[in-house]
């Protein structure tokens, strides 16, 4: 039976639910806000200006390993949130050093795939369906990199006050906003690469 | 709910007391929903590049696809830890 559970005012307990309930609306605007780019991207996909278009421009290779890469970071960075709830000081370190690797080589990606496409004369300025691109996949991008920044804060957090109360819930809210990145990717390989090269 | 439940649980969580949990409920989902959503992708790259499915399908099959990895990574949401405890 799923007996009615109360937190009590004012417990550790009520503080992280009232902290994880918070970050989820803030996480929601934020999809919110990508939603708004996503359709953005799907009317302007064909207006190519006479310019290349994504057939011409994706890499599909590029493009899996950046999935790849992702989605073992959101693992680790499971992980990683486990061994913060267990208060399991090596593992969460491994773990969150685990998630930064795999972020950082996933920037490096995206960001070699940005500068060969502009050296290509296929920069956000070359047409509608470009500046699109780049609008929706930069964004993500820079998520990314705040992401990458939040989680350093957080090992530097871990170490230098250990597992308190308020730095176990700032952990919560950035293993929620992780995943939710890892979501959207989700969305974004599928509707701007996947769906742009299919035959 | 009962009020004897109620009693209960409130006289098991003391303010500022540090909750009991569930051991170990959270690594084996998490593995399960690696392997779901890497197998999904994996298929969703493989009929991108084509031969396996009727060509004008596959967009169609690619959302579909999608929302299933969407599905599957949130087995590793701390989102299901965000809700009050249970103890027994």
């Amino acid at each position: 039976m799923n007996a009615a559970v109360i937190a009590i005012p004012g417990s550790r307990e009520a503080k992280r639910l009232a902290a994880g309930y918070g970050f989820w609306i803030f996480l929601l605007s934020d999809i919110v806000m990508f939603a708004c780019f996503f359709a953005s991207y799907a009317v302007l996909v064909h207006a190519t200006a006479g310019g290349p278009d994504g057939r011409q421009l994706f890499d599909l290779d590029r493009v899996a390993i950046e999935t790849a890469c992702l989605l073992a970071s959101s693992f680790t960075c499971g992980l990683a949130f486990i061994a913060s709830d267990k208060k399991a000081t090596t593992l969460f370190y491994v773990a969150m050093a685990a998630t930064l690797a795999l972020g950082a080589t996933f920037l490096s990606l995206e960001g070699a795939e940005f500068l060969s496409m502009v050296t290509q004369n296929a920069g956000p300025t070359r047409s509608a369906f470009l500046s699109a691109f780049f609008a929706l996949v930069g964004c993500h991008g820079i998520h990314v990199s705040i992401g990458l920044l939040w989680l350093m804060t957080m090992m530097a957090q871990v170490y230098a006050k250990g597992f308190r109360d308020d730095i176990l819930r700032r952990i919560l809210c950035f293993t929620l906003f992780w995943h939710a990145l890892d979501i959207i990717w989700v969305a974004l390989f599928t509707v701007v690469y996947l769906i742009g090269l299919a035959p | 709910m009962t009020e004897s439940a109620r009693t209960q649980h409130v006289a098991q969580v003391a303010p500022g007391d540090a909750p009991e949990r569930e051991s170990e409920a959270g690594i084996g989902g998490y593995v399960i929903g690696l392997v779901l959503a890497s197998g999904l992708t994996f298929i969703s790259f493989y009929i991108t590049r084509g031969g396996l499915f009727w060509p004008p399908s596959i967009p169609t099959a690619l959302i579909v696809l999608a929302i299933a990895q969407i599905g599957s990574t949130s087995r590793v949401f701390p989102a299901r830890d965000v809700r009050p405890r249970q103890h027994q």
